[in-house]
């Protein structure tokens, strides 16, 4: 004989899976930091290494 | 087996007992489902066949598939600059911003090194610790990027990150907050720092031109304003001469101290060791320390005294008229009157002072009283430094040991406490329209009942130009990021006729601006016309119109600069300047009226963090403190006896880091702090570090410590820093304070002077080794005579007679093997101790140069710090009066080295020129090495420190850049250790093939012995007698440590002099 | 007598393993030699440049290109404004250095392939070898007649001792005497 789950689990496990289902969807909410942002972006934020056109180098020097 | 039908049964089988079912009860598994597999027997599509033929194609594919040789790219420039030589390093003069004259050494254009500037007349080649670790800040992630309005909404998704803006809408904006404010008469402050720059004093001068109402507010937290106004009380003038510590023969220091935080450090370390040359030792200098604080000066004075401040003021006007009363007073002026109430015996009879100590003090000052120098720290009030003027010219010394020719100047006045609290009124009441804070930081460094921090948000507009966020940038308002001193144009005149250039050695990595050129910007009438060039040409034009002029140069402006930038400096001859004449009534309008009460509480200088603006440099708050050896954190130090009679402890655990915490009151104003305590410190005195207990700074530096501006008044104790009637009391709790004081210590038993008795450290007294150059003398020519022609029994002899009267015992290094022979160059390095000073300068270029790690508190507190080179502490006398001792300590390249017999995948071995080399690649990190080290130098990277500290603080972007790209960057599991900077030596060995000829020892220069400020490292060839190494190895007073254990160390440390008068036995062996 | 498990697993079991095991060692050895030691690699380079043309038929120096072979450590390879010395006027039609022009003009690193390659943890020092007279072609081979460079000497630590150990052998051209080379770790390993 097919055995069905009783009425209250059937009720508890629908609560969990409602639960998941909530917490999947309010963490897929922040979209925005997805979309059209620049935080992924290294434009103006890397560091860029250049020497200084007008510097003036020379040579160690002192006692060495 | 029953007949009877079994009760429970499983199958009509079992219940009708059929033999195979019931046999089948007796076994696990079912017959035939164990047999032999054979696979052609299965079927064409079973899983095992589908799996087997899945991994056997996919081997295949794996080793048909990608294209193993791969090397990767290599990648070149598209145009390559014409000053880049690949794998060469560019040198550049420039100047930080304390003043210090640099050079840096860049690779393809990242700078990696900062060193001394040898042409700059105050640094003269060296800098302090401080400076050294400095290169970090320039490529520290938590350096503010971009230009930030912080009252824009935009939604900040990250707490840290804040939001960007752009140039154009921050310098319109700006202007044209500048101009309402200027045009409605509400006051733009400017927020500053002690002005140090001739330039940037006459931008500011400019900039009130231009915007009228606006006001410039100067503040330092550590300032000498007390001694300044002091000598104009004096001496009528704002200008105080430079210091010759080296013109002193006799040095008496009140509360200052000079080899660690107070001045111009670097100098006052050469010029003070320069006095201890212990081939002159009849010209050694002999320093007496009066103080109640246990600083690093006092570590290294002769005699010290421990003596509650507040007593200091009585004590100087007592010796001013022993002087007198003695007849030897130098001074011709008025009346010493002033002086009739004070007698040295009074006084130290009444204050129980050790009576050798005042005899001595007393016998020496009379003895060379016209080269005594008295000085008094910072801390001291006005009237401390009046008495010591007095007493300097009562002693007549003062034109022999201050150079009037060379003042040191004062660009701006800083501002008066009257004139601060009416900018925080004006800020409360709305009359100030802007309030721009030039890269100062008021709200963490001003004492809180200022009442800073309330006010200034109160004010419309605000600007902050930092270079990374910090406690003033909390209101919205806007922060401008700036340049970095590397990447800055400047010029700096810290003394009269010194003017120092800053050159940028780098263009701006981020998107930041020069301060001085945002200014420039802000007053120019094309407002998005910023460039870096706007200082330039503004520093380029001040200094044709009031440098050029003094300096007499015979070249034409554009070469006298072009020499200047390439110098790094500009001297300009100095005049003759006299002394003024001495204020004697200065005594009288502003006696000293205080009186110890309760406890005394001495808010001191950090060591290498300044005045906090360095705390995010984890280098920095990692470097050990000289005298306490505590990182990461600061505390209330105080006396045993104290700390016993407020029944608190420290170290007491198995990790030697639980301290107690104790309540500190001043005047209502409390802080709760760790105790430490330290032997030395006089009874009832705490004192504690500024600059810690930041909050708004990067990971590295945030909440390290306990902030204790928070102790501090507007109006003062004694001193803004120095306040008597102060309540102590144990508190509840306990914080983990680490020191590495007992870290890696030498396997030796703790007995009293253990270190004495096992030649760790070797002292003597100057008395004691003028006597044993006199007999030393004579014992050459005797046996000279005795042994005539036979050189090496002579020299053999002459050894034994040298050890007899150093007063040790000789004894013999057997070995069972030949000694290895060295042929060519042979490494060795020579320590001298007495002029060593442990700044710890050492211990922090080897940490830049060899891409030492930073591990952090909780890996410090188990001796995990990864320190190549450190400085031991040794104790001996009581805790009460102790005796230190410091002793710098690095691999000494053992020759017959423990560790290089026990690795067992010989990663580390001994190379032909002397040196025990590493081998990173090989290492499996057995750890053997390590344990059989007896100078306990090796360290191993129990991590990989680089992603382990602070969620990987030290693997962001920029951080990679500081790297120096000829030293391994080791990872987890590796040992490692001091390799005489093998990568300098491979360098020297490289330009003498380029040059066709053989290396010579003084061709290279270990990262520590070119930092060294006291100049106490020696690196050479000890192969070459004619070496300054050779020479130190063979002098009498040089010594290896723990010489008996027959491991042939090749550091040689010169042993100490201390100039007293008694015989310091120096231990029972 | 009846067959053991024993008898079975000594018999056959263990020659058949021992004979795969030496079977994979030795296939594995001589299949991943080129791996090991790198010979015979020749990429495809991303711009078809011809060592035969510049350097055997032009006879263009090596140092004129690799400028710092003699100065430093590193033997460089040149930047692309090396190139456009001569390239700005000279073929400027041909499809490789219109591949050049553009690398050039945007400001594009080359990308070159990385043929010799020393483990990051071995600090090959050139100027050490070149400055006493090593000829660039005694470790890589006479690239005057490359058209697409192969490394065709083996980089492992074991070829280069070798020939730190007996120079005359390996560069008979020298006609005065070689010192051997340094054999201790921290020459190479820092």
């Amino acid at each position: 004989m097919k055995r069905v789950m009783k009425q209250n689990r059937r009720k508890f496990f629908g609560l969990v899976g409602a639960g998941a289902l909530g917490v999947t969807v309010s963490q897929l909410l922040p979209f925005k930091l997805f979309a059209g942002n620049n935080l992924g972006s290294t434009d103006g934020r890397k560091p860029k290494v250049a020497i200084h056109p007008l510097a003036v180098p020379r040579k160690k020097g002192g006692n060495s | 087996m029953t007949n009877s039908k079994p009760k429970f049964w499983k199958s009509l089988n079992q219940y009708n007992q059929k033999p195979e079912s019931v046999e089948a009860t007796h076994h696990e598994f079912v017959n035939g489902v164990t047999d032999e597999f054979d696979v052609n027997a299965l079927p064409d599509k079973s899983r095992r066949k589908f799996l087997a033929l899945l991994g056997a194609s996919s081997a295949l594919a794996a080793t048909a598939c990608s294209d193993y040789y791969d090397k990767g790219e290599i990648i070149t420039y598209n145009k390559k600059p014409e000053t880049i030589t690949y794998g060469e390093a560019n040198y550049y003069a420039s100047t930080l911003n304390n003043g210090a004259g640099v050079l840096v050494k860049t690779r393809e254009g990242r700078p990696i090194k900062i060193d001394g500037n040898p042409e700059h007349p105050i640094g003269k080649g060296k800098v302090s610790a401080g400076d050294q670790a400095v290169i970090m800040d320039l490529y520290d992630p938590s350096r503010l990027r971009y230009p930030i309005k912080k009252s824009d909404s935009k939604l900040v998704l990250y707490k840290d990150e804040m939001p960007r803006s752009d140039w154009e809408k921050v310098d319109t904006q700006i202007v044209g907050k500048l101009k309402e404010a200027a045009n409605s008469g509400k006051e733009i402050a400017i927020v500053t720092h002690s002005i140090l720059s001739p330039t940037q004093n006459k931008l500011l001068i400019d900039f009130a031109a231009k915007y009228p109402t606006a006001k410039v507010y100067s503040y330092e937290l550590l300032n000498e304003s007390e001694k300044i106004s002091a000598w104009f009380d004096s001496y009528g003038s704002y200008d105080l001469p430079s210091t010759k510590w080296d013109s002193a023969d006799i040095i008496v220091s009140f509360e200052c101290d000079f080899l660690g935080t107070e001045g111009n450090v670097t100098e006052q370390i050469r010029q003070f060791s320069s006095r201890r040359d212990m081939d002159m030792p009849e010209k050694f200098n002999k320093l007496y320390q009066v103080e109640g604080n246990y600083s690093l000066t006092g570590a290294m004075a002769d005699y010290r005294l421990r003596l509650t401040p507040e007593l200091h003021y009585g004590f100087i006007m007592s010796l001013a008229s022993e002087i007198v009363k003695k007849g030897k007073n130098a001074y011709l002026g008025s009346d010493l009157s002033v002086l009739s109430g004070y007698s040295l015996q009074q006084f130290a009879d009444q204050n129980k002072l050790n009576k050798k100590f005042i005899d001595e003090l007393a016998h020496d000052i009379l003895a060379h009283s016209d080269k005594t120098l008295v000085v008094a720290g910072s801390s001291m009030p006005n009237s401390v430094h009046v008495a010591v003027n007095l007493l300097n010219e009562v002693l007549g010394s003062v034109n022999n040991v201050y150079d009037f020719s060379r003042a040191n100047k004062t660009q701006r006045a800083l501002s008066t406490n009257d004139e601060l609290k009416s900018l925080v009124n004006k800020m409360k009441g709305g009359n100030v329209g802007v309030l721009i804070h030039f890269d100062s930081n008021p709200v963490f460094h001003l004492p809180s009942d200022l009442g800073y921090k309330d006010a200034y948000q109160k004010v419309p507009t605000i600007i902050s130009l930092v270079e990374s966020a910090n406690e003033s940038c909390q209101a919205n308002q806007y922060i401008i990021p700036i340049n970095h001193a590397l990447e800055s144009w400047n010029d700096f005149e810290l003394r009269s006729g010194y003017y120092s250039l800053q050159q940028p050695v780098i263009a701006p990595i981020h998107d930041t601006r020069q301060k001085e050129a945002a200014l420039l910007n802000w007053m120019s009438d094309n407002v998005t016309g910023y460039s870096h060039d706007l200082y330039h040409k503004y520093l380029m034009s001040n200094w044709e119109i009031s440098v050029y002029p003094l300096s007499g140069s015979v070249a034409d402006f554009r070469s006298f600069w072009f020499a200047a930038l390439h110098d790094g400096v500009a001297v300009i001859k100095a005049g003759q300047t006299e002394k003024p004449a001495f204020n004697i009534s200065a005594l009288n309008s502003n006696p000293f009226k205080f009186a110890k009460q309760n406890y005394t509480l001495l808010l001191g200088a950090a060591y290498y963090i300044g005045d906090g603006r360095f705390a995010n440099n984890g280098w920095l708050q990692e470097v050990p403190h000289p005298v306490t050896k505590s990182v990461w954190d600061n505390y209330a130090m105080m006396s045993p006896a104290t700390a016993k009679e407020l029944d608190v402890k420290f170290g007491e655990d198995k990790l030697n880091r639980e301290a107690d915490m104790v309540e500190v009151t001043v005047s209502g104003r409390s802080l709760k702090l760790p105790v430490l305590i330290q032997p030395g410190m006089a009874d009832n005195f705490i004192s504690v570090e500024l600059g810690y207990g930041r909050t708004s700074i990067g990971d590295v530096g945030k909440d390290v410590g306990f902030d204790a501006t928070a102790l501090m008044s507007i109006n003062g104790g004694i001193t803004s820093r120095l306040y008597t009637g102060v309540s102590v009391k144990k508190a509840e709790g306990i914080h983990h304070l680490v020191t590495t004081q007992e870290h890696h210590s030498l396997d030796e038993e703790f007995v009293k002077d253990f270190h004495l008795k096992r030649h760790i450290i070797n002292e003597y007294t100057v008395p004691f080794y003028l006597d044993f150059n006199k007999k030393y003398d004579e014992a050459k020519r005797r046996l000279k005579a005795e042994f005539a022609g036979d050189e090496v029994a002579f020299k053999k002899a002459l050894k034994s007679e040298k050890i007899h009267l150093l007063g040790h015992h000789e004894y013999k290094n057997h070995s069972i093997t030949p000694d290895r022979v060295y042929t060519d160059v042979k490494w060795g390095m020579a320590i001298d101790l007495n002029k060593c000073t442990a700044c710890g300068t050492c211990v922090t270029a080897c940490n830049v140069e060899n891409n030492i790690p930073v591990v952090g508190k909780e890996e410090a507190s188990k001796g995990r710090e990864m320190h190549w080179m450190r400085i031991d502490t040794y104790f001996s006398g009581t805790p009460e009066d102790p005796v230190t001792s410091f002793q710098p300590m690095l691999c000494q390249h053992c020759d017959n080295a423990p560790c290089e017999n026990v690795c067992p995948v010989v990663a580390t071995t001994h190379s032909p020129d002397g040196l025990n080399q590493m081998t990173y690649n090989r290492c499996v990190g057995t750890r053997y090495c390590a344990n059989n080290c007896p100078y306990k130098v090796r360290r191993y990277n129990f991590f990989d420190f680089r992603n382990d500290f602070a969620d990987g603080y030290y693997r962001q972007d920029t951080l990679e850049l500081m790297h120096n790209p000829e030293v391994t960057v080791r990872s987890r599991g590796v040992m490692e250790k001091c390799t005489f900077c093998t990568q300098r030596i491979q360098e020297a060995r490289t330009s003498a093939a380029k040059d066709g000829r053989k290396i010579k020892g003084t061709d290279v220069k270990t990262a520590c012995q070119e930092a060294c400020p006291a100049s106490a490292i020696t690196f050479g060839d000890m192969n070459d007698p004619e070496s300054p190494l050779s020479k130190l190895r063979e002098h009498p007073l040089g010594y290896h440590v723990l010489e008996t254990i027959s491991v042939k160390p090749n550091v040689t440390y010169l042993s100490r002099l201390r100039n007293t008068v008694t015989e310091e036995k120096h231990g029972e062996h | 007598m009846k067959k053991t498990i024993l008898d079975y697993a000594l018999k056959v079991k263990l020659p058949v393993t021992v004979f795969v095991i030496l079977m994979s060692f030795a296939l594995t050895y001589f299949i991943a030699k080129p791996e090991r030691d790198g010979v015979g690699y020749a990429p495809e380079q991303p711009i078809a440049f011809s060592h035969k043309l510049h350097a055997g038929d032009m006879a263009i120096d090596c140092q004129y290109c690799h400028t710092s072979v003699s100065k430093t450590r590193h033997a460089s390879i040149p930047a692309a404004s090396i190139c456009m010395n001569c390239h700005k006027v000279a073929r400027t039609d041909k499809p490789e250095i219109i591949k050049l022009t553009e690398y050039y003009n945007n400001n594009q690193p080359i990308p070159w392939k990385r043929i010799h390659r020393v483990p990051e943890y071995a600090y090959f020092n050139h100027a050490a070898h070149v400055t006493k007279g090593i000829d660039c072609a005694n470790c890589h081979g006479d690239v005057r007649k490359m058209e697409v460079v192969s490394q065709v000497k083996s980089f492992t630590m074991g070829a280069c001792l070798e020939c730190h150990r007996n120079p005359h052998e390996n560069m008979p051209q020298m006609t005065q005497a070689v010192n051997p080379g340094p054999t201790h770790c921290n020459a190479c390993h820092r």
